[in-house]
C-alpha cells in the first residue's frame, strides 16, 4: 500500500494505491488519524489505484468517519468496480459520500 | 478503547442472556451457534482473522491472552485448509457448553457477575459494569439499544453484536417485537456493515433456519447408555451440521478412548445432558445453576 497526501483548499486528499488488508490496515489508520489529530476535518480518499480491500481495511474507514464525527467528513472517490462492490455490500454507500472522481468530491467539499 | 480490553464479544453476548435480576435465560440452539460465531468475530476484531467477499483469511495465531479465544485460535490454525466460517461455527458450537464455563468464570473474575446460592447474578445487583480506570462503560444491552434508536455511526464492536443477534435470530434478547419491527431497516443496515461480520453471521442462518427437535428426552428412559450416547451424537451432528464423523471432537467420535470415557460418564449420571471440558479433562452435567468450584481459577 502506498499513500500520497496533498492538500487543496484545506481538504486533505489521500491517494491510496495497492491493497488494504489486515497486514497494513493499522498503518493506514495511523496516517489518517495523524491528520485528524493535526486538525484535519475535511478529507478525501482517492481510491483510483486501490485494487483490494478486506474487512480490516473497511473498518478503518468506519473508524475514521466516526472519529471525524459531524464536524467534518471523509469523502471517497474513483472506486474501482471490485472495491465499489465491497462498499455496497457493506452498506458503506449509506455512510460515505462516494463520487466518480476527485473533482466531483472536491466540488462537494 | 477501554472496552476492547475489558470484555470480549462472547462475554457480552452471554451477558445478554443474563436476566435483569440475574438468572440465565435458557439457552437454545441458536444461542450456542451465536456464541460460537462471536468467538470468530472477536478473533477478527483482534486481527487474528480477516475476510473479503470470498473467504475467511487466517492472519496470525499470536496469543490474545484470553483463554477462550486462544483455544479457538489453536483449533482454527490446526486446520488451516478450512476457510469457511460455517465449518468453524460448527466446530466451536459443539464445545459451546464448555466455552460458556470459561466465559462465566471470566465475568466473575472481572466482577461483572457473581454466584450466590447457586444462582448467577449481576455483581452490582443490576445490569452494570464496574468502573474501568474510573470510567463508566455502558453495558451491552443499553449500548445496543441506544445505537439502534439513533443515527450514530456504530463502533465496530456494536456492529458485530447487532450482526450476530440479527442473523442469529436473537434480537428478542435486546428488543421487544414492536421495536424490532420499527427499527428493522436500521438493524439490517448496521448488521451488514462489517464484511467478516456478514460472512460469519450469514453462515449462522444455515444453522438457525433448520428446525431442530430433540428426540433425546423422549426416549432416554428406555434406552441403554450406548443407545443414549449414539442418539446424543446424532443430535449434535444434526444440530451443528456436522456431516463427517471425523469432524466430531474425540469425546463424541465412536472408536476413540475418549468416547469410551463419555459412555462411562453417561452410565454414571444416567442422561446425556453433559459436556466434556477439554482443558480440565473432566465431564460435567449441564445445569443452569452454578457452584463456585465449577470455575477454578477462572478463564
Amino acid at each position: 500500500m502506498e499513500i500520497k497526501k496533498t492538500t487543496i483548499n484545506q481538504v486533505e486528499i489521500f491517494e491510496i494505491s495497492g491493497r488494504i488488508d489486515a497486514n497494513n490496515a493499522k498503518d493506514f489508520e495511523n496516517v489518517l488519524v495523524q491528520s485528524i489529530e493535526g486538525g484535519a476535518t475535511k478529507m478525501i480518499a482517492d481510491l483510483t489505484n486501490l485494487e483490494y480491500i478486506s474487512s480490516s481495511g473497511l473498518r478503518i474507514f468506519l473508524f475514521v468517519a466516526k472519529k471525524i464525527g459531524k464536524n467534518g467528513f471523509i469523502h471517497l472517490c474513483s472506486l474501482q468496480p471490485q472495491v465499489s462492490q465491497i462498499f455496497n455490500i457493506s452498506g458503506f454507500n449509506n455512510i460515505f459520500s462516494i463520487f466518480e472522481n476527485k473533482e466531483a468530491a472536491l466540488g462537494k467539499a | 478503547m477501554i472496552m476492547e480490553n475489558f470484555l470480549t464479544i462472547p462475554e457480552e453476548i452471554l451477558l445478554l442472556s443474563v436476566g435483569e435480576n440475574g438468572g440465565v435465560i435458557p439457552h437454545d440452539k441458536n444461542f450456542e451457534v451465536v456464541l460460537a460465531a462471536s468467538i470468530l468475530m472477536d478473533l477478527a476484531i483482534n486481527n487474528r482473522l480477516d475476510s473479503d467477499t470470498e473467504k475467511m483469511i487466517l492472519v496470525s495465531n499470536a496469543p490474545t491472552n484470553n483463554t477462550l479465544l486462544d483455544e479457538a485460535l489453536e483449533m482454527i490454525f490446526s486446520n488451516k485448509e478450512r476457510r469457511d466460517p460455517s465449518y468453524w461455527i460448527s466446530q466451536l458450537s459443539v464445545r459451546s457448553r464448555e466455552f460458556m464455563e470459561y466465559i462465566v468464570a471470566s465475568l466473575i473474575l472481572k466482577k461483572v457477575l457473581k454466584v450466590e446460592n447457586q444462582k448467577l447474578l449481576w455483581f452490582f445487583s443490576k445490569r452494570k459494569y464496574p468502573l474501568i480506570k474510573d470510567k463508566e462503560i455502558k453495558e451491552v444491552k443499553l449500548r445496543v439499544r441506544e445505537l439502534v434508536f439513533s443515527n450514530d455511526i456504530p463502533d465496530l464492536r456494536d456492529i458485530v453484536i447487532i450482526s450476530l443477534l440479527h442473523y442469529g435470530q436473537l434480537l428478542s434478547l435486546v428488543f421487544t417485537e414492536p421495536e424490532i419491527n420499527k427499527y428493522k431497516s436500521r438493524i439490517e443496515k448496521i448488521a451488514m456493515m462489517d464484511l467478516i461480520g456478514q460472512a460469519i453471521s450469514k453462515s449462522l442462518t444455515v444453522f438457525v433456519s433448520t428446525t431442530f427437535s430433540s428426540v433425546t428426552k423422549n426416549i432416554l428412559g428406555i434406552k441403554s447408555p450406548e443407545e443414549k450416547l449414539s442418539l446424543f451424537v446424532k443430535e449434535m451432528k444434526e444440530k451443528f451440521r456436522i456431516a463427517d464423523d471425523k469432524d466430531l471432537p474425540s469425546w463424541l467420535r465412536k472408536g476413540t478412548a475418549q468416547y469410551q470415557k463419555t459412555l462411562d460418564f453417561i452410565k454414571k449420571v444416567g442422561h446425556t445432558d453433559i459436556y466434556y471440558h477439554r482443558k480440565k479433562d473432566q465431564y460435567f452435567e449441564h445445569t443452569l445453576t452454578y457452584t463456585m468450584h465449577d470455575f477454578g481459577s477462572g478463564a
